[in-house]
């Protein structure tokens, strides 16, 4: 989440080797990763939901 | 309720007299209220780092891109010519309505008047942010919200395009804010005002519908239709936002646009990368969006959690799989990055 903000700003120093549309596929590949990590925190939940559920 | 026992009624259980646990001195409730250094220093630092951002682009010569483009609309419409005249003006014909008070403002004012609604308004959106994440008004989390949005590039391109944006993604954190405290009609109106004036948070719809929300979700149709509806008796040729802007937003902008397009497809184009690759990369992101949904509804019982986490998701996952993604629509992430540390986030990293 802080690289999809930040990415930029941290680019943005980094001189001409970071131009814009640069910028803008950190951002999609930032946005990516956003997803992904929600993903893998609502499978880890379902899992242990579902781990919590057959002990009982 | 009962009240607290004083000093002098504590009680006295087996010849030992026990105070009680939450028996607190009068001052107590009033330095609780005090602000504390932590506090003034975050919010001074805050401040400070957004005022230099404003003051800093007060004089750049290029301020205010958008704002202009509404603001010859907004002129258009005052003359009784169509809006859509000005061929960059891709807003639904409320919109139009919405900015007509930029018609009263002097041309060379305008870049400065978007600079300061759009700075007043990413402020809220860090106030808005802070409290829906669980804070009290004007708490450390939302300064430090403001403190970290006044470094990124998303807030500088809105304040410096002036673009609608930002009160967008401060309508969209209100609606998480009352969502979450379960005012689902009134969340449904503040959406359906936003979708009268541009409509990006469209996804957010969905929401209700897996929320099974259907009077809120009449409310959130209802008033962007009444509204378009009213202006298109009002503005001239209301029926070219149907023959001109949409055609123009679904094909992701104008020419030589993709540089600042985040949507997958446009990363593909720029890259030089086949089509074909790029829309297997959609249709995976969309199928993790859809796969992440239908857990998070399963799994979530916490109201606040939940909205703020599906809505965020169907609006990532418009920006990349849609057909325009541009920089300053990342600040409607704001409210799930506020959520950061809090209990039951999605976001634990």
């Amino acid at each position: 989440m802080c690289y999809v903000l930040i990415s930029g700003a941290v680019s943005d120093r980094l001189g001409p080797l970071h131009s814009l549309s640069v910028l803008t596929r950190e951002r999609c590949v930032g946005l990516v990763v956003l997803v992904l990590a929600i993903l893998t925190e609502a499978a880890l939940r379902a899992r242990s939901q579902r781990l919590l559920v057959r002990s009982c | 309720m009962r009240a607290l026992p004083t000093t002098e009624e504590s009680e006295s259980v087996e010849g030992r007299e026990v105070m009680p646990p939450s028996a607190p001195r009068r001052s107590e409730g009033v330095v609780r209220h005090l602000p504390t250094v932590e506090w003034v220093v975050v919010w001074l630092a805050a401040v400070a780092s957004w005022g230099r951002l404003v003051v800093s682009l007060w004089h750049v010569h290029d301020l205010g891109f958008d704002v202009q483009i509404y603001a010859r609309a907004a002129r258009a419409v005052a003359h009784g010519v169509s809006p859509y005249s000005v061929s960059e003006f891709v807003y639904p014909p409320s919109c139009a309505l919405f900015v007509r008070p930029l018609a009263w403002v002097p041309a060379a004012s305008v870049p400065r008047v978007g600079l300061v609604v759009n700075a007043v308004a990413v402020l809220l959106l860090s106030v808005v942010a802070g409290r829906a994440a669980g804070d009290r008004w004007f708490g450390k989390r939302s300064a430090l919200v403001l403190l970290l949005l006044t470094l990124t590039p998303p807030a500088r391109a809105v304040l410096s395009l002036g673009n609608l944006s930002a009160l967008m993604a401060l309508g969209f954190t209100i609606f998480v804010l009352l969502a979450g405290r379960d005012r689902w009609v009134r969340a449904g109106l503040v959406l359906g005002l936003t979708l009268a004036i541009k409509p990006m948070l469209a996804p957010v719809l969905i929401v209700f519908a897996l929320e099974r929300r259907w009077k809120a979700l009449g409310a959130a149709l209802a008033l962007p239709v009444t509204l378009i509806a009213g202006a298109a008796l009002t503005v001239r040729e209301p029926s070219r936002f149907l023959s001109q802007s949409v055609p123009f937003l679904s094909g992701g902008g104008e020419q030589g646009f993709d540089a600042y397009n985040a949507a997958i497809g446009a990363v593909f184009r720029t890259l030089g990368w086949p089509a074909a690759l790029g829309w297997v990369a959609r249709l995976l992101v969309a199928a993790a969006i859809v796969l992440c949904l239908a857990m998070v509804q399963r799994i979530e019982s916490d109201t606040r959690n939940r909205v703020v986490t599906t809505a965020t998701l169907l609006m990532a996952g418009t920006m990349l799989v849609g057909a325009l993604g541009e920089d300053h629509y990342v600040l409607v992430l704001v409210p799930l990055l506020a959520t950061v540390g809090v209990a039951g986030s999605y976001l634990r990293w």
